[in-house]
């Protein structure tokens, strides 16, 4: 073949830009410490980052719906907590005052501890998280639960202000088409009888204050097994929320084993393996010098160096 | 003729045929770098002998029967073809390029992200709906989006717009070529008609076709004076007596006309202008289905079927990435947003209506100009999957995806298609290139030549010398 110089200070040119455009890539790699910058680099791969960015955005969504789900429960138990001391405390006090040889005055003191223990049920029913009841069913801004007293300031029973239609609990989405139900009905700690709204945890209130204002001693030993079924109730519910709990705890850890999963694969497709994109900038770092030293030297050269 | 003078004669032939070569050679030396400049051969041959009777043919010296240009039709014409798809390829992948950086994808601040943030904000709204920030979040996040959509949807015109300006620039230059083709040809016909090679004028016909080529595949064909006529897609623009001017269609598809026809290239940067508008358009078209479909999707949840107010204003005309925003109810006043179930009465807690909108994040729409109804379930609060249907960030991620595999097939193209006519380019080169040693060292083969001719000038001039003066009485 007839070379000539053109045919050489072309070739040249084109390697060299070959070998620039190569080094480029590499340093753009080795600068962003990104395999792809762009969909055309590698398109698949791209799609696959677009799909895992989305994911762990969703994944981070899901995370942060579930630790405030879990503060939640937090806040649910320890009212109830509360709620079952007190109401503890009133059976131990109706138990006491059942006894016969009990003054009417010290009734009266015990009904009147009673009627701020209730008071205490009621507070701890009406547990408020971050401005919101956390057993109001769905009105979580209205105060679900309220003392009813009558013209003498007598407890008379509880008014629930709460959702009182349909679900009452609170649903969290913490997981893509998985959720939980949080415990946040405040009808369940009403305990309606049979369904009918006038016997619940208000009208036991009210029936042992008239029985311990009548001294009425039989009717407050009957109303001992109402009390512990009272009790029943809500440590049934605080398990409830409990069991709610580690279902949170759970999903969290899988929650946070998935993140780590997504970043993996993430890091698989969008991040450049150093060592090896560092051998290859050398290389073509040294192809690059070499074409420079080599052109130059030969393309300076002709016959007429030797004229 | 014999003789002293026969010999004077042909030492002055060879004196100047070395000379006429070393000026060649010269050209040849001077356009070593001219683009398109073919190197040329002085052809030398001995001129007709003289016969003498009983002896035989007495050489008469050296006479130039041609100076050719040294070239390859063949590869010429392989190297335009092949440069214009080049040509092609390379201004496609250009303009995808732009249009990929109008994408901007995989980053933090594409429409990807931004819409998984719309859906995270949703999600808040869900598990939060008695907070009004999370009701400004909402609002403020789809604004995000919609404002990305406006930005992108505003570059990818101008980006059309530009395009289009582009092939009419090119068809001015097309026409211009066409022009200079034309009166080339005229001088190239007064030449060889008159049996004169004007090697320097096809060097430029050859040049000018070349990139002729490259704004727009065309065809040429020559005659036997050397003029060329050129045909594009079939339709004459250039014969030996006639001239027709390329115009561009005046819709916005940057259709070529020639004569009144539409006329379809099949290469050149032209066409690869062309090709990339319909990719362009397509994008404009996907990102309008997009757009179109989730707000009509998280519209029909938020309004309940029609009952409340839409969360996002389309507009009108069809633009939707251009038009759609956030309503403007809503922006003035975020607990607009409906997050509850019963859309009536608010529910302070109840965000089963905002959970049911960040769930369309897992629905499959169908996304078309002519989309079918959206079936939305009253109860379910929510959208029935379209078969074959995708998620709205799973048809965004389509588009992309689609665009960055049109945009590395034609980079692909680009790459094969350089070393293709760089083979080709490497062929013209060895058979028409100039090489600065061949015609130093032909130099010096003419000078000593020129010096040997010289020295039989004197010498005869010795010869008659001693002929005329010393000879006789």
């Amino acid at each position: 073949m007839r070379v000539t110089d053109s045919l050489m200070s072309k070739s040249f040119l084109r390697n060299l830009s070959a070998n620039t455009e190569n080094v480029m890539k590499y340093q753009n790699q080795l600068s962003t410490l990104k395999e792809v910058s762009k969909p055309s680099d590698d398109p698949l791969k791209v799609s696959k980052i677009l799909d895992l960015n989305n994911s762990i955005i969703q994944n981070d969504q899901y995370k942060t719906t579930i630790n405030d789900a879990i503060q939640w429960t937090n806040v649910q138990d320890s009212a109830l907590s509360s709620a079952t001391e007190s109401m503890q405390r009133i059976k131990t006090l109706i138990q006491y005052s059942a006894n016969g040889t009990l003054s009417s005055e010290d009734r009266q003191a015990n009904k009147a501890e009673i009627e701020s223990e209730i008071q205490g049920v009621v507070d701890a029913f009406n547990t408020n998280f971050g401005g919101r009841y956390v057993f109001a069913g769905k009105n979580t801004t209205v105060k679900p639960f309220e003392v009813d007293k009558n013209d003498n300031g007598e407890i008379t029973g509880i008014i629930y202000n709460g959702t009182d239609e349909g679900n009452g609990n609170l649903s969290r989405e913490i997981a893509p088409g998985v959720s939980v139900e949080l415990n946040t009905d405040g009808r369940n700690f009403m305990n309606e009888q049979d369904g009918e709204t006038t016997d619940n945890l208000g009208t036991f209130f009210s029936e042992v204050l008239t029985a311990l204002d009548e001294d009425n001693t039989e009717k407050l030993s009957s109303l001992l097994a109402r009390a512990d079924q009272e009790i029943e109730n809500v440590v049934s519910n605080r398990s409830k929320t409990g069991s709610i709990f580690n279902r949170l705890t759970a999903t969290l850890e899988r929650n946070d084993s998935e993140k780590l999963n997504l970043k993996t694969m993430l890091s698989e497709n969008q991040d450049i393996d150093l060592a090896e994109k560092y051998m290859q900038y050398t290389m073509e770092s040294t192809a690059y010098q070499a074409a420079l030293s080599m052109g130059t030297k030969i393309l300076q050269t002709s016959i007429l160096d030797y004229l | 003729m014999s003789g002293l003078f026969g010999t004077l004669n042909n030492a002055t032939k060879g004196l100047n045929v070395q000379q006429s070569a070393l000026q060649t050679t010269s050209h040849n030396i001077s356009n070593a770098n001219t683009v398109g400049y073919s190197r040329q051969k002085v052809t030398m041959v001995a001129d007709n002998p003289y016969t003498l009777g009983g002896i035989g043919q007495l050489g008469t010296g050296v006479r130039i029967s041609s100076i050719d240009r040294i070239v390859d039709p063949y590869v010429n014409k392989q190297l335009r073809n092949e440069n214009s798809s080049l040509e092609m390829y390379s201004k496609k992948s250009e303009v995808l390029g732009q249009l990929e950086g109008i994408f901007n994808e995989p980053s933090t601040t594409g429409l990807n992200n931004n819409l998984s943030k719309v859906f995270s904000s949703w999600t808040y709204l869900g598990s939060n709906p008695e907070l009004a920030t999370a009701k400004t979040m909402v609002a403020q996040n789809s604004e995000t989006f919609t404002d990305t959509l406006h930005h992108m949807s505003n570059q990818i015109d101008s980006l059309h717009e530009g395009t289009v300006q582009d092939i009419e620039k090119n068809v001015l230059d097309f026409n211009a070529k066409v022009e200079q083709l034309d009166s080339l040809n005229k001088q190239i016909f007064n030449m060889t008609s008159q049996g004169q090679a004007p090697n320097d004028l096809l060097d430029q016909q050859d040049k000018i076709l070349s990139e002729l080529t490259g704004i727009a595949g065309v065809e040429a064909s020559y005659d036997k004076f050397n003029r060329v006529s050129v045909t594009v897609a079939g339709q004459p623009v250039l014969t030996e007596d006639s001239i027709s001017k390329m115009s561009v269609a005046p819709d916005t598809a940057g259709q070529l006309v020639v004569d009144g026809k539409n006329i379809d290239i099949t290469s050149g940067n032209i066409k690869g202008s062309q090709e990339a508008l319909t990719e362009i358009d397509n994008k404009k078209q996907e990102l309008n289905e997009l757009a179109y479909t989730f707000a009509t999707a998280v519209n029909a949840v938020h309004s309940d079927g029609g009952e409340g107010i839409p969360f996002f204003d389309l507009g009108e005309g069809g633009d939707y990435a251009a038009s759609i925003q956030v309503n403007k109810e809503i922006l003035n006043d975020v607990s607009k947003i409906n997050a509850g179930k019963n859309i009536k009465t608010v529910v302070g807690g109840d965000g089963t209506r905002a959970q049911a909108i960040a769930a369309l994040q897992n629905t499959k729409l169908e996304y078309s100009a002519n989309p079918a109804e959206m079936k939305y379930n009253e109860t379910t609060m929510t959208i029935e999957d379209h078969p074959g249907g995708s998620t709205v960030s799973g048809a965004y991620n389509d588009s992309v995806t689609q665009m960055g595999i049109v945009k590395q097939q034609s980079d692909n193209m680009v790459d094969s298609q350089e070393s293709l006519v760089s083979l080709l380019e490497a062929r013209r080169d060895s058979v028409s290139g100039v090489s600065i040693n061949e015609e130093v060292t032909n130099t010096i083969a003419y000078q000593s030549a020129f010096e040997a001719n010289s020295r039989i000038i004197s010498v005869v001039s010795e010869m008659l010398d001693t002929l005329i003066n010393r000879t006789g009485v």
